[in-house]
């Protein structure tokens, strides 16, 4: 990563006022997306992965969320975690656009399609009058490959399917061609041949119009798919970031290597060889800590099945290791896993 | 469908032409304008000991299927025989045995749990309307079925908010094992659950199938799951089975277009397996949506999304059979005309 990073987050932290006292969701994450590049950031429920994204978009309720001072969102010299609503409103859906996991609440049910494509042109891109604005928008449609796209622009959100409307989403998201996309679960609510035709136009889009993508998923099987650097979130932190290879290849984090573990493996590369798997999966025992009862060391001592003393003890830090080709792997813990690992049903390829 | 296996046994469940169509009503009067046709006409049988595995997208009538062999939807028309006896027409009392042996595990641990009971509570009513054990063992049976699905003993008189999704949908698997069932139906029982939770749930139901002897239909729409936990599948579209087959050749022997386009739609495991750069993901991208039950196309069910489409399609279902380029061994059945 030569080039400067249109979007550098340094220590960013948002904590939550709650009945209950304050809870730190996100604490002290940093990342950079370089222009084109794809982002994964990967976690189960609860581990702050959609959190992060809603506070770069600052889409959060000031009266509940508060974004640590100390937090850094630079983008373009403009620093979002501290910005006005007034540059927010500029930089949202113009230059970073976000799309959510649930296509059906996302849209508003009482506006067609179309009028939902043109109110983005018609607050971002004041040059064009109403005819051209149209014109966009059908071309959005058609680009998102929405068939008979004139027709679907004057049509409501109930009436189409759940893969269409989260096409329509996407081209609300895209029709100013943004810097960045934020996608948060974009496939998680759909069947999987619609999920396919999602992630490959996704893909397309990308490549064609140079858009930075920061992927929220808990699908590896998506990140593997479409991924370039993936970043694994639990319980606020980020405990490992590295390439999309050096994590899956070579997870150096214990929470890591479980979680790939505990995933069914398609059998296209076993089955030729030897018979089937067994029916049991590793699995990582026990649950994630409650956010207000967090442990005194590492946040993932009471499942981690390497843990020694000093992880009860001491948390670790998020630091810089090398893997293989010089790539830097960041890992959080005081005993990664050093030896490289076969991911399974890859054995004698 | 064969009415003995291979192995000579009788099969557990036998299900023959299954039909389920729900009226649509509308219009002044309220009168049926339609037919939801979920299930057309399905048969299955299953072995005992046996899990087998329903795959298809939403819609398909996955779940539908699931709930009318247990009879907790009335099936439209056709038969399902559960250990020889037919159970289509059975009165209320004559069910009950069979209420007994067959369970179900939903896939929604939130709302399938009465939230004003406490999980002891909950399950005594089960174990004491059937008789299970005697009156003064119920408390030590529920808490050795606690223990038995990993939760600690005293999560019995907890309420279901207090649990997490993963142990609520562990007092599911409780409240389904209570009666000891022989027979389960797993409706999507981990698809609302975390990744690192789905394979402990998953591990365990396969232990306590194997420690109780269970056969299972396992409902779901992750071919991954299906693949590793089941012994055969059947692939649904649109109220039909459209391929049948053992799960351990899925990847060599799957014929239906429409399986090997599920097949190609998963996503990879492993980023090794990227297609070269400018060629796309490589996933099978499939054009279209699923047709609506509502009003299903005539013919093959597949027919608007096939890449393989011919004439005959259009006209004519095409029957579930073995076909002659699938290896002799095990059942094999396609619904496809392009097959040969």
């Amino acid at each position: 990563m030569s080039e400067t990073p249109i979007l550098s987050v340094r220590g960013l932290t948002t904590r939550f006022r709650t009945d209950r006292g304050t809870v730190t969701a996100v604490d002290d994450v940093s990342f950079d997306l370089a222009k084109g590049e794809t982002l994964g950031i990967v976690g189960e429920s609860g581990c702050g992965k959609t959190v992060t994204s809603k506070t770069i978009m600052r889409l959060l309720p000031e009266r509940t969320a508060i974004i640590d001072p100390s937090s850094r969102i630079m983008f373009e010299g403009m620093n979002l975690a501290t910005a006005d609503e007034r540059a927010m409103r500029r930089v949202r859906g113009d230059r970073i656009a976000m799309i959510f996991q649930e296509p059906m609440t996302s849209l508003n049910p009482v506006f067609t399609v179309g009028w939902q494509i043109d109110e983005a042109l018609k607050y971002h891109k004041r040059e064009l009058d109403s005819h051209q604005r149209r014109a966009r928008s059908i071309e959005m449609l058609r680009l998102v490959e929405i068939p008979e796209p004139e027709r679907r622009y004057g049509e409501y959100p109930h009436q189409l399917s759940g893969g269409m409307r989260q096409r329509v989403m996407i081209a609300i998201a895209l029709c100013c061609e943004p810097d960045i996309l934020i996608a948060d679960e974009p496939t998680t609510a759909l069947d999987v041949t619609i999920q396919a035709q999602i992630l490959s136009l996704m893909d397309g889009l990308k490549k064609k119009l140079g858009t930075a993508i920061v992927l929220i998923t808990h699908n590896l099987g998506v990140v593997a798919q479409v991924c370039d650097r993936v970043m694994v979130m639990y319980a606020g932190r980020v405990i490992e970031s590295g390439t999309v290879w050096d994590i899956f290849h070579r997870p150096q984090h214990p929470y890591t290597r479980a979680l790939l573990d505990s995933i069914p493996k398609s059998g296209r590369h076993e089955q030729a060889e030897s018979g089937r798997p067994s029916r049991r999966l590793p699995t990582i025992d026990g649950i994630v800590p409650s956010l207000f009862d967090l442990p005194p060391g590492c946040r993932f001592q009471d499942r981690c099945k390497h843990r020694q003393e000093r992880c009860v003890r001491e948390e670790p830090a998020l630091l810089d290791s090398t893997a293989a080709a010089g790539n830097i792997v960041q890992v959080r813990c005081h005993f990664p896993i050093a030896a490289p690992t076969v991911v399974a049903g890859r054995e004698g390829r | 469908m064969n009415a003995v296996a291979p192995n000579g046994q009788p099969p557990l469940l036998e299900v023959s032409n299954l039909v389920k169509h729900f009226p649509v009503r509308g219009g002044v009067f309220n009168r049926v304008v339609g037919q939801v046709k979920a299930v057309s006409g399905v048969s299955l049988s299953v072995q005992p000991g046996e899990v087998v595995g329903i795959v298809g997208e939403s819609g398909c009538g996955k779940s539908t299927l699931g709930k009318c062999i247990i009879r907790l939807i009335e099936p439209t028309a056709g038969s399902v025989k559960f250990e020889g006896r037919e159970l289509a027409g059975l009165g209320h009392a004559e069910m009950m045995p069979f209420r007994r042996a067959m369970q179900i595990i939903f896939q929604d641990p939130y709302s399938s749990l009465n939230p004003r009971l406490t999980i002891r509570k909950m399950l005594r009513e089960a174990i004491s309307f059937h008789h299970v054990v005697a009156p003064e063992a119920v408390d030590g049976y529920i808490d050795e079925l606690i223990t038995k699905v990993g939760l600690r003993r005293d999560a019995a008189d907890k309420f279901p908010h207090e649990f997490s999704g993963g142990q609520r949908q562990r007092v599911g698997i409780a409240r389904a094992l209570a009666v000891k069932p022989r027979f389960l139906v797993a409706d999507e029982p981990v698809s609302a659950l975390d990744v690192s939770i789905q394979a402990q749930v998953l591990n365990l139901m396969m232990q306590l199938k194997e420690e109780f002897g269970l056969t299972l239909l396992f409902i779901s729409h992750d071919l991954k799951v299906i693949e590793r936990f089941c012994d055969r599948v059947a692939v649904m579209y649109l109220g039909h089975i459209v391929e049948m087959l053992p799960c351990a050749d899925l990847h060599r022997h799957a014929q239906h277009p429409y399986t090997k386009a599920l097949l190609g739609a998963n996503p990879i495991d492993d980023p090794s397996e990227r297609v070269a750069a400018g060629a796309g993901l490589g996933l099978t991208v499939l054009q279209g949506d699923v047709p609506s039950p509502f009003n299903p196309p005539k013919g093959c069910p597949f027919v608007g999304r096939c890449p393989v489409v011919i004439d005959r399609c259009r006209s004519e279902m095409p029957p579930l059979e073995p076909k002659a380029s699938s290896p002799a061994d095990g059942d094999r059945r396609t619904a496809c005309w392009v097959v040969s």
